[in-house]
């Protein structure tokens, strides 16, 4: 009689791949000439509750850095966020963390 | 214009004139134009591809699914947004009283404005705002995320039609902080340029007026979520609803203020559905002529 059922092969994880799934994704806010810094700094607390010296450390960050992360985790999740700063006018993207 | 203030019940209050209510009907109907526009017929259009821009740089086929799945709701969220926004301007002008709900659509959609004609415009971060003053001073604060040419362009209010508007609102003055250096970014030719005068002797006014107000800066933490909400409207701390009743009144102090701005309707302004090198022109928009663009 056989045993339990169990798979003959299993792929292997690369160590590249490994450090690839390991990576979460983030959002990123980037700079924009129009928006304003008191806009920026109120969209970063109404969407992700940030206190506002979090926020306002944040917009300055995109102010002089060119971007800022502004949330991490699942892809989708991400994707959310970043759908709902484009609601808000805010320039952001998503990607894996580099 | 009489800025938004905190009243009671949660709402915020604001006074348009019939010129700045007529304008700004125009712009939503252009923007909404756009918004509503087949997406095939609009794609590449600099103002579409920043008001709905790629969720993902780098990879196009991920930008693309991403597009694919939010790309309808975003716009329709917006033009909500938009229609929102207009059922609360009168026609003629007067009060805008507005609920949490009505002011976040306000929020967004005055932000999807001015990116709009910033992108018309062509404002970058390498644009340079036109010296106008010689004893300029050094700001101390930072307008925007970008260039202070664009903080003169989204300003405190709704931008074009401020240099009629100054001419006569020292209130507003109180609110612009980067203003004194730039050029108003929105080309409006004025008549006589007597508004274009006396927006920058109210300049000269208000940057006074500011020393005294608020030496600290506008950084002033504002915590109630009206109050960010106006404070991220307005980007200066709030007065608390009394204070209006003491005497802060625009009209009381400049009592023919609100006069002259009919003098000054701005005869041409850049138009949000076709570049700005060719700017449509704006009728008067009082005595009840809806204002549209004239080719």
């Amino acid at each position: 009689m056989a045993g339990p059922l169990a798979p003959s092969w299993t792929p292997e994880t690369t160590d590249e791949e490994r450090g690839e799934l390991d990576r979460p994704w983030v959002t990123i806010v980037w700079n924009d000439p129009v928006n304003l810094m008191t806009y920026v700094t109120f969209v970063l607390q109404e969407l992700f509750g940030y206190d506002e010296p979090t926020a306002t450390t944040l917009m300055l960050q995109v102010h002089h850095e060119g971007r800022a992360i502004v949330s991490s985790g699942p892809r989708e999740r991400m994707e959310h966020d970043t759908n709902r700063l484009h609601a808000y006018g805010l320039w952001a993207s998503f990607q894996r963390d580099s | 214009m009489k800025p938004f203030r905190p009243a009671r019940g949660g709402l915020v209050v604001a006074r348009l004139e019939p010129a700045e209510a007529g304008i700004m009907g125009l712009l939503l109907d252009q923007l909404e134009q756009l918004l509503e526009a087949d997406a095939d017929d609009v794609r590449g259009d600099p103002v579409m591809t920043r008001l709905l821009p790629d969720g993902h740089r780098g990879d196009p086929e991920v930008a693309a699914d991403y597009r694919e799945l939010t790309e309808a709701s975003l716009r329709s969220d917006k033009a909500d947004d938009l229609a929102l926004m207009r059922a609360t301007i009168p026609a003629e002008g007067g009060e805008v009283r507005l609920d949490a709900d009505q002011g976040a659509a306000w929020l967004r959609s005055t932000n999807d404005l001015r990116l709009a004609l910033g992108t018309r415009l062509e404002i970058s971060d390498d644009t340079e705002p036109r010296r106008r003053s010689p004893t300029r001073r050094t700001s101390s604060s930072p307008s925007t995320t970008g260039s202070r040419r664009c903080r003169a362009h989204s300003s405190t209010h709704w931008s074009p039609d401020a240099p009629a508007e100054a001419e006569h609102d020292q209130q507003r003055q109180q609110h612009v902080e980067a203003e004194e250096h730039v050029d108003h970014p929105v080309q409006l030719d004025v008549d006589d340029g007597r508004a274009d005068r006396g927006y920058q002797d109210h300049r000269r006014q208000g940057e006074d007026h500011e020393q005294h107000q608020r030496p600290q800066g506008h950084e002033k933490r504002v915590g109630h979520p009206v109050g960010r909400f106006v404070h991220a409207v307005a980007g200066t701390p709030l007065q608390p609803p009394h204070a209006q009743d003491q005497g802060g009144h625009g009209e009381e102090e400049h009592p023919e203020g609100h006069q002259k701005l009919h003098q000054h309707v701005p005869q041409r302004i850049a138009c949000i559905h076709r570049p700005v090198a060719r700017p449509c022109t704006v009728g008067p928009t009082t005595e009840g002529a809806a204002p549209g663009c004239i080719d």
